[in-house]
């Protein structure tokens, strides 16, 4: 996966779709945190694909939103909660990581 | 030991001394555990006033608050203390009973889903599900709640958990928290744009004060001379009498904030998040600026207004590294005194009653600066803010982000358990001290001396202000003409109280608000038509304040 960061801070409209891989630990609650913090931010959730991995030990989580606010800083919404383990964000051809930047639960 | 034991034992080694709460069914076994603890616990007497007191605890020591309540009812009457906490970044950690586990989902008797409820409002929610994990969870809730960007964090209980033997013992507390890096292109592009701005403002928020940056925010400003303004958290980061303080920014902001703001060409924006009231309308505001913004939470840089240069981390450790030489701005810092003494406060109102913004200048002239203001929501609340002079941000303690009515009585007693010397003060509205006013109980059972100042307009005093110049006047659902005797009410609490009605009356209450020793409600009526001016009509932007209209 490469490091790009975007050079636009906001990407609006003209992608209108993301995806985001998130490794989520399992705690009570974890997964309606995220999908409640995606909707409250002002995304919709168009897929989501979740797998329960020993590797991460957590969730895995494949997910594509639609929304016409950044989803730069969905991703570091998402990146504040204590129970995300990692983000990244794909949007047409490039990519931005974002390092969890909370406290871990 | 049990697991409530632990719980309280956890609570001790995190330096907890005070807990706010209220019992009940399932969190019986903690309570009992607390008998034979040294933290002390103050009964409120509504659980939101636990959460609200905590707070106050929490807002003027910069240490984690504690609240407690039973689940079902208690929990859910903790969740607006705890969503105003999460709006204000307050760090609290509110501890709620929960049903056994075999009666999770079962719609056991006082079951709700706190953690589920919580979730959208804290910044992190956990449910303890085996006793073992209590040392664990307190130690990271704590760590949560006052690392990074401070928040609420809810521990749900349950009770089987509660009463379950353990062995484990509480972790030690690590104290050392890593410094941020401070990313080096970020700051030179930051430092480029201040060396070449010819009209540079500050604009600072709570996040001065929730970083412990107080000094290094004064030192950043005495070094570079920039002009500054601040938001209704940040108050205080400089001192109110500060030359280079041009007054609070915004809707009820002054206007010499609002001119320089909107003619600067560098904002600096220094752990303030661009919020709705500060800003009016968003795509107008300070439209020729270039923007740097200091924030410990990266979501906050770029949510709203995107920077030309952004420095996530603890403005504690990245402010020192943005001073730097910058351009003559004698001449900005002209114009800038020039607005503030243009549009200086006017206290002369024509009438021998008592004017609201008057009384808070006198009282903050009489006043020393360790002071404590716990505001409620209101035009009140507005006044204090342009009014009162604070000297440090942790005097002001203001319900901003979610303006909650009801915040300021439980707030106060919260910060006079940490400070019990100093003097604090709730300054209430006849709305909104209705929204607590059973807390007087938990003031005069502690002996607490907080002083309560009422000003009573017998009307929802903003809300009449919005009908009359946004709703042709027409007045809905805010007439509170018939309000009990408030000073009766005070003294059946048995708190002493005065009433006063005119100006004559003013120097001799403002000493009994200073120098009395015990708990005090001062009850002033006032007149019910006064509005809160200037302000920036909703939508507008901030060059656009409406005056107010001269009196014939
Ligand atoms: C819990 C809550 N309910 C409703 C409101 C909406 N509201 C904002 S200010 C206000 C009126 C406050 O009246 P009062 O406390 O008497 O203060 P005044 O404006 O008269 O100074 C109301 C109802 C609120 N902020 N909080």
């Amino acid at each position: 996966m490469n490091n790009q960061i975007f050079k636009k801070d906001q990407i609006m409209n003209e992608n209108p779709f993301a995806w985001f891989s998130i490794n989520l630990s399992n705690q009570a609650g974890s997964l309606e945190r995220l999908l409640g913090r995606i909707r409250r931010r002002g995304f919709q959730l168009e897929n989501m694909m979740v797998t329960n991995s020993s590797i991460v030990d957590g969730y895995r989580i494949e997910i594509r939103v639609h929304g016409n606010r950044s989803f730069k800083t969905l991703a570091k919404h998402i990146a504040n909660m204590s129970d995300v383990l990692m983000v990244s964000l794909h949007v047409a051809e490039s990519s931005y990581d974002c390092q969890p930047n909370a406290v871990p639960a | 030991m049990n697991g409530a034991q632990l719980l309280i034992k956890c609570l001790e080694a995190e330096g907890v001394r005070h807990i706010w709460g209220y019992p009940g069914g399932a969190i019986m076994p903690t309570y009992d555990a607390l008998l034979d603890s040294s933290i002390q616990h103050y009964l409120t007497r509504h659980e939101q006033g636990a959460g609200f007191a905590a707070q106050g605890y929490a807002r003027t020591t910069g240490e984690v608050g504690v609240c407690m309540a039973t689940s079902g009812p208690g929990a859910t009457n903790l969740l607006t203390a705890i969503a105003d906490a999460q709006m204000d970044s307050v760090p609290i950690v509110a501890i709620t009973g929960q049903v056994p586990t075999n009666l999770i989902g079962t719609d056991g008797f006082q079951e709700a889903d706190v953690l589920g409820l919580s979730l959208p409002i804290c910044k992190h929610s956990f449910l303890i599900e085996h006793v073992d994990d209590i040392p664990s969870t307190v130690r990271q809730a704590f760590a949560i709640a006052s690392q990074g960007r401070p928040g609420p964090v809810l521990i749900d209980f349950p009770k089987d958990v509660s009463l379950a033997e353990t062995e484990r013992t509480p972790l030690t507390r690590d104290l050392s928290v890593d410094g941020d890096s401070v990313e080096s292109t970020a700051l030179a592009a930051a430092r480029e744009l201040m060396a070449t701005s010819q009209q540079p403002v500050v604009y600072a928020g709570g996040g001065v004060s929730k970083s412990d940056a107080v000094d290094e925010f004064r030192a950043f400003i005495e070094q570079t001379r920039i002009p500054v303004v601040h938001t209704l958290q940040g108050i205080g980061g400089l001192p109110g009498d500060h030359e280079l303080f041009l007054g609070m920014l915004g809707m009820h902001g002054n206007e010499a904030a609002n001119h320089a703001v909107q003619h600067c060409d560098l904002l600096i924006a220094i752990g303030a998040r661009f919020d709705d009231r500060a800003t009016g309308k968003l795509a107008e505001f300070a439209p020729q600026a270039a923007v740097i913004h200091l924030d410990i939470d990266p979501a906050e840089l770029g949510k709203l207004r995107t920077p030309t240069a952004s420095i996530p981390g603890d403005i504690k450790s990245t402010l020192p590294h943005l001073s730097t030489e910058t351009n003559n701005l004698d001449a900005w810092r002209a114009q800038c005194a020039s607005w503030k003494s243009q549009f200086q406060w006017r206290y002369d109102a024509p009438s021998d009653r008592i004017f609201v913004p008057e009384f808070l200048k006198t009282l903050s002239e009489a006043a020393d600066e360790n002071t404590v203001i716990c505001c409620d929501v209101g035009q009140h609340q507005m006044w204090v803010a342009q009014h009162y002079r604070f000297q440090h941000p942790r005097q002001h303690l203001t319900s901003g982000g979610l303006g909650t009515m009801g915040f300021g009585l439980p707030a106060a007693l919260g910060a006079q358990c940490a400070y019990p010397d100093r003097t604090v003060i709730n300054v209430s509205g006849d709305g909104s001290i209705m929204m607590n006013i059973q807390e007087l109980a938990t003031v005069k059972r502690y002996q607490l001396p907080v002083k309560v100042l009422l000003f009573n307009n017998s009307v929802l005093g903003m809300v009449r202000q919005w009908q009359e110049l946004f709703f042709d006047n027409r007045e809905s659902e805010i007439d509170l003409s018939d309000n009990p005797d408030f000073a009766k009410v005070a003294e059946a609490f048995g708190v002493p109280a005065v009433t006063i009605a005119s100006k004559s009356e003013m120097p001799a209450a403002i000493d009994r608000l200073l120098y009395d020793d015990g708990p005090l409600l001062m009850h002033v009526l006032v007149d019910r038509t006064t509005n809160v001016w200037p302000l920036v009509p909703p939508g507008a932007n901030n060059s656009n304040m409406m005056q107010q209209p001269e009196t014939t």
